[in-house]
């Protein structure tokens, strides 16, 4: 997957989850810190995102302190630049 | 074996988002908005899981003076928090409602599911002992097993009680269940301590200290039930259809366990169904586990909606575990 599906992938899976169009994110922002996604949603993003990418994100992680729901990392996961357990504080 | 009537009992104790926020630091409006809950009731520190379910027994037999005590052959009490350890509550339920000591009297320990697995059991045990009066009733006070500060739980749940009186004479037909478990979920939605492998005391555990006093809480990984049950509730509403030879439209209305407003709108979304046919109905009780279908029923009793109808019960969670079948109510 390369980076642009990658971003593409996350965008659809935010307009499913929010149920509107106009999404801007950028590489730097964080869905949980800017609150783009309440605790539920987030759930609901990460499900979405898994069934258009096919990549798994383990139930045991926390997807907050993780920091992978920063677009960035998400990215690097998506394009395989970095597995799971290269976020802080995962033990998979 | 039929559903003749249901009665239900909440305690007096009632606690809105206000407090849950003063106590967790969570947010309001989120709850109400998004869990659908406004407020729940909760048992105060003397009450206990008996008292609620007897509540429930008593406005049951008040409600239908043909059910006579000495005629109930079964009662089953559907519960993962009962008053003692041991005891069974059944036990101390036949004695304080006064019914026969020929009563068959036994608990079953299952959450969310309980319900949907307890009236099958009990249609079962009815037919096989030729039972003609039962009760089930379902009472899980999760306020005495939860953390005040843990947000995740005390947003979502409530204490309840109900008590469903089955009848071989007549009522709403139970039809054929389709049901599953998957073990490997079990720690999401777990009280890890208090059974035989973290006892709170015993031979080799007398020193209390050594139990987590965190451990006595209930837990509960909301991202894994919620995948659990976007993943086999669809399939076990499919296969329970198939069972009982009905297609999806023939449902009037769908009464799953109302776990929270938004996994219960994500499912309808999911399969398709129509908002009027999949009622949410939580704002005053939360998530009252095994009791939150028979509320379900008993406030669409209540208002008259429920003759000639079909209504699909899903019941899913601790465990994990599931449960689904129709009820087929006549003309009465």
């Amino acid at each position: 997957m390369t980076q642009h599906e990658a971003l593409n992938s996350i965008t659809t899976a935010l307009r499913k989850v929010l149920k509107r169009d106009n999404i801007e994110i950028t590489p730097e922002t964080d869905l949980a810190e800017k609150k783009i996604l309440d605790s539920l949603d987030r759930i609901v993003f990460v499900m979405e995102l898994s069934e258009l990418t096919g990549k798994d994100f383990p139930e045991e992680i926390d997807l907050v302190k993780t920091g992978i729901l920063k677009v960035h990392n998400l990215v690097d996961f998506l394009t395989g630049v970095k597995n799971i357990s290269d976020f802080a504080n995962i033990k998979v | 074996m039929k559903i003749r009537d249901i009665a239900i009992a909440l305690p007096a104790k009632r606690i809105d988002n206000k407090l849950i926020a003063e106590w967790t630091g969570g947010d309001e409006e989120f709850i109400k908005n998004k869990i659908g809950i406004e407020s729940r009731t909760f048992l105060g520190e003397d009450e206990s899981q008996i008292d609620l379910s007897m509540q429930a027994c008593e406005n049951l037999f008040a409600k239908n003076p043909e059910l006579a005590r000495d005629k109930v052959g079964l009662l089953i009490v559907v519960t993962q928090n009962p008053a003692y350890k041991l005891p069974h509550s059944s036990a101390i339920l036949q004695n304080k409602l006064a019914l026969s000591v020929n009563t068959a009297c036994f608990d079953i320990n299952l959450g969310c599911s309980g319900y949907v697995y307890a009236l099958s059991v009990a249609k079962a045990f009815m037919i096989a002992e030729n039972i003609d009066e039962a009760i089930v009733v379902t009472c899980d006070p999760y306020s005495k097993i939860m953390d005040k500060s843990d947000y995740e739980t005390i947003s979502v749940f409530g204490d309840a009680a109900t008590a469903t009186w089955l009848s071989s004479a007549k009522g709403a037909v139970i039809g054929m269940l389709d049901y599953g478990t998957d073990g490997a979920g079990a720690q999401h939605l777990m009280v890890k301590s208090g059974g035989s492998i973290f006892p709170h005391k015993g031979i080799w555990h007398e020193n209390q200290t050594a139990v987590n006093a965190d451990d006595f809480h209930v837990k509960m990984n909301g991202r894994a039930i919620f995948n659990f049950m976007m993943k086999r509730v669809p399939s076990s509403v499919d296969a329970c259809l198939r069972k009982n030879g009905l297609s999806l439209s023939a449902v009037d209305y769908f009464f799953f366990h109302q776990a929270s407003k938004y996994l219960i709108d994500n499912l309808r979304e999911k399969m398709n169904l129509p908002e009027d046919k999949v009622p949410v109905e939580m704002k005053d009780c939360g998530n009252t586990v095994s009791s939150s279908i028979p509320i379900l029923i008993h406030n669409f009793m209540l208002r008259g909606l429920l003759p000639n109808k079909k209504c699909l019960i899903c019941g899913f969670g601790v465990g994990l575990s599931w449960a689904t079948n129709i009820i087929s109510f006549g003309g009465e």
